[in-house]
């Protein structure tokens, strides 16, 4: 399945802002964040087509993930 | 404030007519916003809320300028360095308008009493922390007040409204033990504005029962790649 994913922030260094991934049936949001190598420890929000997702949902062909850093300072 | 009234139809005020109407003038005037927070983002939102003529404000801070805050914080630079920050900022809004009823309390929002947080009509989340902005967040929701949430960190950050009920805090701060990238990258002076600009924006529609998409939506800043995206909020999918 295809499934776009567009990272945020301080994400993107060394990254991609946004990009088509081929994965396979099953894949769950926490296994990109994992495959991706993204910080656990700076995660922020991720949104599953403009909703708020958790690290267990599973993704679907033409879904797209938006994953943030977590950003408190003032 | 009988001269703030007469300020409504005075030249002070005229450059915000007819953005806002007369009568709107008047509520803002009228009206009474807690800022939490005296920092980068807190100065910049107190600056805005006094410059819109909003009558009364309080604001929490315990700290002093110290050098680290010169590169963001409006009033801090050679001359107040050690000084407290609220105070600065009375005699800040003071010169912009002295007729502004602004309570200036050094110490944490958690130790102020319930009366003066509880008499505020919005709460600004200006705040450097998470733990303090979640326990603000809850505060808030146990008042019945609408918070306006802002934070930064190097070119980055976002803005929401949280009206009473609304646990987005706990959404955007799911885990404790991570931290923001404010902690690696720091906070940038214009960073800062943008958020708290923003900030007073949402404080002001609220004021003045204007709608905000900001209520169900969650907005992320980026100011490297100048993108700006939103996310609606409250719903989770698991």
């Amino acid at each position: 399945m295809q499934v776009k994913v567009k990272l945020f922030a301080t994400f993107r260094k060394g990254r991609f802002k946004e990009k088509e991934m081929e994965l396979e049936d099953g894949c769950t949001v926490g296994w990109v964040i994992d495959h991706l190598r993204l910080p656990r420890r700076e995660l922020g929000v991720v949104f599953l087509n403009g909703l708020s997702a958790a690290d267990t949902r599973q993704l679907q062909d033409g879904d797209t993930l938006s994953i943030f850093p977590m950003v408190g300072g003032g | 404030m009988d001269h703030l009234r007469e300020d409504v139809i005075s030249e002070r005020y005229i450059r915000n007519v007819n953005a806002i109407s007369a009568s709107e003038q008047a509520q803002l005037l009228e009206a009474r916003v807690g800022v939490c927070g005296c920092g980068g983002l807190g100065l910049n939102v107190i600056n805005y809320l006094a410059r819109m003529g909003v009558g009364n404000i309080t604001v929490w801070d315990p700290d002093v300028f110290n050098e680290s805050n010169i590169n963001r914080q409006l009033l801090a630079n050679t001359k107040t360095l050690g000084l407290n920050k609220v105070e600065e900022c009375r005699r800040f809004v003071h010169d912009i308008n002295p007729d502004i009823h602004i309570t200036t309390l050094p110490s944490r929002w958690e130790e102020s009493e319930k009366a003066i947080f509880n008499q505020q009509q919005v709460i600004v989340d200006a705040l450097d922390n998470i733990p303090s902005r979640l326990a603000l967040a809850e505060a808030c929701n146990r008042a019945s007040l609408p918070m306006v949430h802002g934070a930064a960190g190097g070119w980055y950050g976002q803005v929401t409204v949280i009206m009473p009920g609304d646990r987005t805090l706990d959404t955007l701060y799911s885990d404790l033990n991570r931290s923001g990238i404010e902690k690696e990258q720091g906070t940038l002076s214009f960073t800062a504005a943008v958020i708290a600009g923003m900030q007073a924006a949402e404080t002001i529609k609220l004021l003045l029962n204007r709608e905000s998409d900001l209520c169900s939506e969650i907005c992320m800043v980026d100011l490297l790649d100048m993108g700006m995206e939103r996310f609606k909020k409250n719903v989770t999918l698991v």
